[in-house]
């Protein structure tokens, strides 16, 4: 009697695991892209925690999957060939010109402000004081595709009345630090970064000339082919990821002053859109 | 001299150990500065390579990655004290600073210039810890191989000062032997000389001697036999003419005469024997001693005396030499006999003394053995005339019949109880051997 209760207990067991385990199997994993605005690795390390959050709470496997440029990432994204999408504000400005809208799930929200701030920098024994003065001088910028770095402050100038002609001498060159170190260095006489960047570079030598317009910052945006449901399942996720118990932990990994997620709609980049425009048409 | 010979070594070691110490110096100097040439000529390169990627990273505007490539570099080079990069404005790139580990650091400095007017200078500060640890081992293995060369040479230098001393005193004592030997081989050359001297003074007096001896005994003989000859022909001639009283007198004349002819003849027989050459042969002694007393019977049959002897007693000498060694002793012990009813003559063999010789005794007279060693000198008596005739020269010239085969001859006698002399001849090579 016992031995036909086992038999029957294991044949149970078997139906079971053969039943569920299919499920998960056939289950495709979700693609999480990120712009390639830091190293591989680097990015890797900051977005596998999130991953593995939005894995649990989908109840499906979600991968990190890392841009080799940022005009394969706009591609990707645009043909929908990801799911999730994590973008700066000037690099989705450029994917909707050229794709078309993606469904919005949520933006960073830094230091408990929404939107993102950059700084026109130069050193504190420069003689220039407000960008006018920047005519015929040596300017760095970071990346070309840089909301912070590049777009606005190029924006800011231009509106100045100092073009990138009127410059004696720009450069992009490839990130925040690059420019404030070239600033420091002596360089060049002036440079674009993000304001986290200037104030890790302030002491030693830095100074603001101007402060560019609020920009909202990074975003997520899902595949226009992701079901309904699961858009909002990924939208509830992340814009709960801080009440979370370890949001916290997640949010930091990917930005140290990341507060929250926030929801987001398009008109929020409506502004950034012209400055997008007006830099596009200045080329 | 001898002081400076004793401190002559040391003072050679201190100078060849002062020399090596200063090679030793010199060459672990000589070491360290070329190491550290090398070293610096490698830090030049480093440099350059270092300025040679930092410039790239500069003029592409990788300006971060100039911050991390010094990180980088600094700490994957333990030889690097310090590594920095300064803008022309002053500005300070990243720095790598580690605390100094040695007294020597290589410093250099390279300029980069890159891009538009950009200009930093590079500066490298390094303590290869290596080649300090290097040249401390190499002073170490220096200051041992050192220590024990040095060690080695006083020893050495100990050890032959120590040689030099036991050389030369055993010089100076070879030296006061050698002198000793000269002067002792002086001595006995000059003994020898002497001796030879003497020997053949005495040879030569001796020879003249016996030659004048030999002369005087034959030059005497003729007038003795004129003397005894005309006294004879007078008492035979003249008889009646002379009496009794002249007749007596002459008589006395004849035997003086004959006396004296004995004497003469026993002379001239003393100076045959040491004149005469020595002829050695195998000789059978009792043979002769048979004749000898063939002889002695014959002058006197009346006597009835006790003859033992050995028989087949061979030797090696010279015949008529031991003729006359045994007519001497032979007729003594004869004539000593002479009053004893049982006169007993016996020659024989003994081990004497652990000596093989000869004896012949009697049991005669014998004498008394406090005059015994005047016994073999020539003309010495110890009986008178009356009692035993003779001239007092056969011993003598048994002595010398002995000496003359490098042998000896002693007496064991006393008086009424007989003497035995003892002797030794050479033993026969193929007979009995004595």
């Amino acid at each position: 009697m016992n031995q036909r209760l086992h038999i029957l207990l294991a044949a149970l067991v078997l139906l079971f695991s053969t039943a569920t385990q299919p499920v998960v199997a056939a289950t495709e994993p979700l693609i999480l892209a990120i712009h390639p605005y830091l190293p591989e690795a680097e990015l890797k390390q900051r977005f596998t925690p999130l991953a593995e959050y939005l894995s649990r709470m989908l109840e499906q496997p979600v991968v990190v999957r890392i841009g080799r440029n940022y005009d394969e990432h706009i591609d990707a994204v645009g043909r929908d060939q990801v799911d999730i999408a994590f973008m700066g504000p000037a690099l989705y400005i450029k994917m909707v010109d050229k794709y078309g809208s993606k469904p919005l799930l949520a933006r960073f929200e830094v230091n408990n402000s929404p939107n993102l701030y950059g700084v026109i920098i130069t050193r504190k024994d420069s003689p220039i004081q407000n960008i006018k003065q920047l005519q015929n001088k040596r300017f760095a910028f970071g990346d070309q595709e840089s909301t912070m770095s590049h777009i606005v402050p190029r924006y800011m100038l231009t509106e100045a009345g100092i073009p990138v002609s009127a410059l004696s001498a720009y450069k992009f060159l490839g990130s925040h630090y690059n420019v404030a170190i070239a600033v420091l260095a002596g360089d060049f006489d002036a440079g674009a970064v993000k304001r986290e960047v200037f104030l890790e570079f302030e002491p030693r030598g830095l100074r603001v000339l101007a402060q560019t317009p609020a920009t909202p910052d990074h975003l997520f945006v899902t595949s226009a082919t992701m079901p309904v449901s699961t858009i909002d399942k990924l939208r509830k996720a992340l814009l709960q990821l801080s009440k979370q118990p370890n949001g916290k932990e997640i949010m930091t990994a990917m930005h140290k002053e990341l507060t929250s997620l926030i929801p987001v709609k398009e008109s929020d980049y409506e502004q950034l859109r012209t400055i997008v425009h007006k830099i596009e048409a200045d080329h | 001299m001898w002081r400076l010979r004793s401190t002559l070594p040391w003072l050679l070691l201190t100078i060849i150990l002062l020399l090596l110490l200063l090679s030793a110096v010199l060459f672990v100097r000589y070491q360290w500065q070329q190491e550290f040439q090398i070293k610096q000529r490698s830090s030049e390169r480093e440099l350059q390579l270092l300025a040679s990627l930092i410039r790239n990273d500069l003029q592409t505007g990788n300006y971060q990655h100039v911050d991390k490539l010094i990180d980088d570099w600094g700490s994957n080079n333990i030889d690097i004290r310090k590594m920095q990069l300064t803008a022309a404005n002053g500005y300070q790139f990243n720095k790598f600073e580690r605390p100094a580990s040695t007294s020597d650091p290589i410093a250099s400095t390279a300029i980069i210039n890159y891009g538009y007017r950009g200009e930093a200078r590079l500066e490298l500060i390094k303590d290869f810890i290596g080649v300090q640890v290097r040249h401390r081992y190499l002073s170490w293995q220096i200051g041992i191989m050192y220590t024990v060369v040095a060690s080695l040479l006083t020893a050495l230098t100990c050890a032959l000062i120590r040689y030099q001393k036991k050389s030369a005193a055993l010089l100076r004592q070879v030296e006061r032997r050698l002198l000793a030997e000269a002067e002792l081989q002086s001595h006995n050359d000059s003994l020898e000389e002497a001796v030879a001297s003497r020997t053949a003074q005495l040879a030569s007096i001796n020879s003249e001697l016996e030659a004048f001896s030999y002369s005087v005994s034959h030059d005497l003989r003729a007038p003795l036999r004129a003397i005894d000859g005309f006294s004879m022909a007078l008492l035979e001639d003249c008889s009646q003419a002379l009496d009794q009283t002249c007749r007596d007198y002459l008589n006395r004349v004849r035997n003086g005469a004959q006396k004296m002819g004995h004497l003469i003849d026993d002379l001239l027989q003393l100076s045959r024997v040491t004149r005469s050459e020595l002829q050695l042969k195998e000789t059978n002694l009792s043979l002769v001693a048979e004749t000898v007393i063939k002889e002695l019977r014959q002058s006197d049959p009346v006597r009835t005396i006790n003859i033992s002897i050995t028989p087949n007693l061979w030797v090696r000498g010279d015949p008529t030499l031991l003729e006359i060694l045994l007519s001497n002793l032979l007729g003594n012990a004869w004539k000593f006999t002479r009053q004893r009813p049982d006169a007993t003559i016996e020659l024989g063999t003994l081990i004497k003394d652990n000596k093989a010789c000869f004896f012949i005794r009697d049991n005669g007279v014998g004498f008394d053995m406090k005059y015994s060693a005047k016994l073999f000198t020539a003309f010495q008596r110890l009986h008178s005339i009356e009692q035993f005739e003779g001239t007092g020269i056969g011993l003598a010239t048994v002595q010398r019949v002995i000496r003359k085969h490098g042998c000896s001859i002693w007496v064991d006698a006393s008086i009424d109880a007989g003497a035995t002399f003892y002797f030794t001849l050479p033993s026969s090579d193929t007979r009995q051997a004595m």
